[in-house]
């Protein structure tokens, strides 16, 4: 392109209210970027007053609030459920614990009883836990079994004997017959729990 | 000459864009760090859980992965353990009165049992005539047909271990044969005594 092209198309009339001036040199590139059509962006502007407090209040309330308040209250949410958890923990391993202390009580007491004989004996039934005035009359031998069986039955505890001798003086030692001597006992028993 | 202030023009299109551009760098920014400590704090969260994961298996509880959520769900099961401990203590307190109950007992006739053998081991004859027994303590009465020619300190001494709570009272009765002598024994066994 030659200069006085260049020229004739950067001259234009420029009617601008008052002044009025006639064939004024302007730039092509500034011509162009003057008649080309502004963008909101670019032609907009805030002060900068408005613009230094929109941009603090949004690093504060972004940073202080946003994450600084979330950051608060997760923290505290995990600091709470860790200690929820802690004492879950406690409370179930002592939990665990008392049940294999109870199980195992209840296992040994199961075990080693034998408390069908002495239901049968009594006439009594395990469902009812206290049994009063439960009366037995026997030989001595017989009794002693009874009464062996009774004391040695994890599952029962006798709460009170009287027990009585039929014999109101003792017999004379060295007789070659063996004296039969009848033991009556009143007795309040109780079975435990756990069957 | 025109009259364009582009100083002005070009200063408030470039704080416009500026002020935008750092708007969303803040927030850009903002985001950020608020997902970042999410990851932070999702991870902890997941530690915990995986630290804590035999308690959580074993008590059946499903985590969500929301904090305040999972919370809530633990302290849940927490109160319900509580109640669960509180039953079990009161079971095992039961079982415990109730072999404290047994021991009392089974202690009252081994004592007997071992004051009967021990003095049976001199006398010709041993003769039970009474047993009274109320939560652990008791009276005794028997008789010993002993031989008139023993010693009679033996008889009371013949037990080395004597328990502090077995208290004997001895009554000679003599008015049998010359060569037999007759001792009534009232042996209390009182378990207050001895505490």
């Amino acid at each position: 392109m030659s200069d006085s092209d260049a020229f004739s198309k950067d001259q234009h009339e420029v009617s601008n209210g008052e002044n009025q001036v006639r064939n004024v040199f302007v730039s092509k590139r500034f011509s162009a970027k003057m008649s080309s059509k502004r963008k909101v962006l670019k032609t907009k502007g805030v002060k900068s007053l408005i613009a230094g407090v929109v941009l603090v209040l949004l690093i504060a309330v972004g940073f202080g609030g946003f994450i600084g308040f979330y950051v608060w209250q997760s923290g505290q949410a995990l600091v709470e459920m860790a200690e929820e958890t802690e004492k879950l923990a406690d409370v179930f391993f002592e939990t665990q614990r008392l049940t294999k202390v109870r199980n195992d009580a209840v296992r040994d007491i199961r075990d080693n009883s034998r408390i069908e004989e002495i239901e049968e004996y009594f006439g009594i039934s395990r469902a009812k836990h206290d049994h009063n005035n439960l009366r037995i009359s026997e030989p001595a031998e017989e009794f002693l079994k009874l009464l062996n069986l009774i004391i040695n039955e994890p599952a029962v505890v006798i709460r009170r004997l009287n027990l009585n001798s039929s014999l109101s003086f003792p017999v004379f030692p060295r007789t070659a017959m063996q004296p039969v001597i009848r033991l009556n006992a009143t007795l309040d028993i109780s079975i435990a729990r756990v069957f | 000459m025109v009259s364009v202030n582009l100083y002005t023009r070009k200063k408030r299109r470039n704080k416009l864009e500026i002020f935008l551009l750092l708007v969303i760098l803040v927030v850009t920014v903002v985001l950020a760090v608020r997902m970042m400590a999410n990851a932070a704090f999702s991870t902890r969260h997941l530690q915990l859980v995986r630290a804590r994961s035999y308690i959580f298996e074993h008590t059946g509880l499903a985590l969500t992965g929301v904090i305040e959520r999972d919370t809530e769900v633990i302290q849940e099961k927490h109160n319900q353990l509580v109640q669960e401990r509180r039953r079990l203590t009161s079971q095992i307190s039961e079982i415990r009165a109730f072999l404290q109950q047994k021991e009392e007992a089974h202690r009252f006739f081994e004592i007997t049992c071992l004051y009967l053998e021990k003095h049976g081991e001199l006398a010709l004859k041993e003769i039970m005539t009474r047993i009274d027994y109320s939560q652990g303590n008791g009276n005794v009465l028997y008789y010993l047909v002993l031989d008139s020619s023993l010693e009679s300190e033996k008889v009371l001494a013949v037990i080395p271990e004597t328990e502090a709570y077995v208290k004997l009272q001895e009554t000679k009765l003599s008015f049998f044969a010359e060569s037999l002598e007759v001792r009534h024994i009232d042996m209390g066994i009182d378990k207050n005594v001895g505490q």
